[in-house]
């Protein structure tokens, strides 16, 4: 399926280099032309392609994929449910035609209005057909998700530091203990009802000879705290929804009792 | 079912966890009961979610205490926290320690 994008990469590929060869020759006698701004070119038909994959792989996975959307243009993602994600990794990983073999990161993201406040985001990426994926699902705080280490070996530390900075628990993971923190750490920190002086202190006792937590006190005027910027951050989308980046090309038909979709 | 098996098995790792981890202080019957109280804790609690969750917190705690990730810091930090002192509850004691 995106077996083409490679054939067309490699041959825009020589073409670059043969120009660049070019212009190499001919940057003695000419000046440089004025830089122009560098933004992301968006490829067209790799971006065709990728909606076309998203589609095939809604259609293959009905059962688990909810939504298939396209964020900032051209970034696939999947919508997955919770207990979609090893089938939908070991479909991205070894269908022929994806070859997702490359975990590039695991992640999660808190927003603390959802129902299922945490959310779990899985990026890979196929070395085959130079193209990138993010597969999103999501959970709250107690619910487990299955860990992907079944699937991805290297997922392991991810975990351990999603299960540190969100405390999501995953089901069969090898050894899922904190990976940033110190061992009698208290909380998740990037939760965001996690306190910014977070709930502990930490400091040598010499009365009881050890390293000793108290919870956390502060002064009257470090409690002050005023976080928001004295500039606006992105002015030119004031009036936008947070979701407006994203253009959804699947979704599939909700089910009777299917938990809520996202968003 | 698991949380008495999780339970028996801690109690099982008690004697090399009470001797590896430095609590010679106190006697091992005693430190048996702090991990008993550690579980009895808990027992109010009736989602099946929750307890699952707790159980394979447990087992990774034991898992830790068995390749000593811990140290004895903080297993007593985590036991018995004696340095904090209990939170003033009636108004007088709060007066007294010049909190609000």
């Amino acid at each position: 399926m995106l077996g083409s994008v490679v054939r067309q990469a490699v041959l825009r590929q020589t073409a670059r280099f043969s120009t660049s060869a070019a212009v190499a020759q001919a940057s003695g006698e000419k000046k440089e032309t004025p830089k122009k701004p560098t933004i992301w070119k968006i490829d067209e038909q790799k971006r065709e392609r990728l909606a076309t994959f998203g589609k095939y792989a809604a259609e293959c996975l009905p059962k688990f994929v909810q939504k298939v959307q396209f964020a900032a243009g051209d970034e696939l993602e999947l919508l997955i449910h919770p207990s979609g994600v090893l089938p939908v990794l070991s479909f991205l990983k070894g269908n022929h035609s994806a070859q997702f073999t490359n975990l590039t990161f695991i992640t999660g993201m808190d927003v603390p209005t959802r129902k299922n406040r945490l959310e779990v985001i899985y990026s890979l990426y196929s070395v085959r057909f130079n193209a990138r994926i993010r597969v999103r699902t999501y959970t709250d705080e107690i619910a487990p998700i299955d860990s992907a280490t079944p699937v991805f070996k290297g997922a392991d530390w991810f975990e351990r530091e999603v299960y540190d900075m969100y405390g999501v628990w995953f089901n069969n993971h090898p050894d899922l203990r904190r990976i940033l923190t110190d061992y009698g750490f208290e909380g998740h920190p990037f939760r965001k009802d996690y306190p910014l002086s977070g709930y502990n202190e930490v400091r040598y006792d010499p009365e009881l000879k050890r390293v000793v937590y108290e919870p956390s006190e502060l002064a009257q005027e470090f409690r002050k705290f005023d976080l928001n910027t004295p500039w606006e951050t992105f002015p030119a989308f004031r009036g936008s929804s947070i979701t407006s980046g994203y253009e959804t090309i699947h979704e599939a038909a909700a089910p009777a009792e299917a938990p809520e979709s996202k968003q | 079912m698991s949380v008495l098996q999780s339970y028996k098995e801690f109690q099982r790792l008690t004697p090399k966890f009470w001797w590896d981890f430095g609590l010679h202080d106190m006697p091992l019957g005693v430190f048996r009961a702090v991990i008993k109280k550690q579980f009895t804790k808990n027992g109010h609690l009736t989602d099946v979610r929750v307890i699952d969750r707790l159980v394979g917190e447990t087992h990774q705690h034991m898992k830790s205490i068995r390749y000593a990730f811990y140290n004895p810091d903080h297993v007593r930090n985590y036991l018995f926290a004696e340095n904090i002192e209990a939170k003033p509850k009636d108004f007088l004691s709060k007066f007294l320690n010049g909190k609000e």
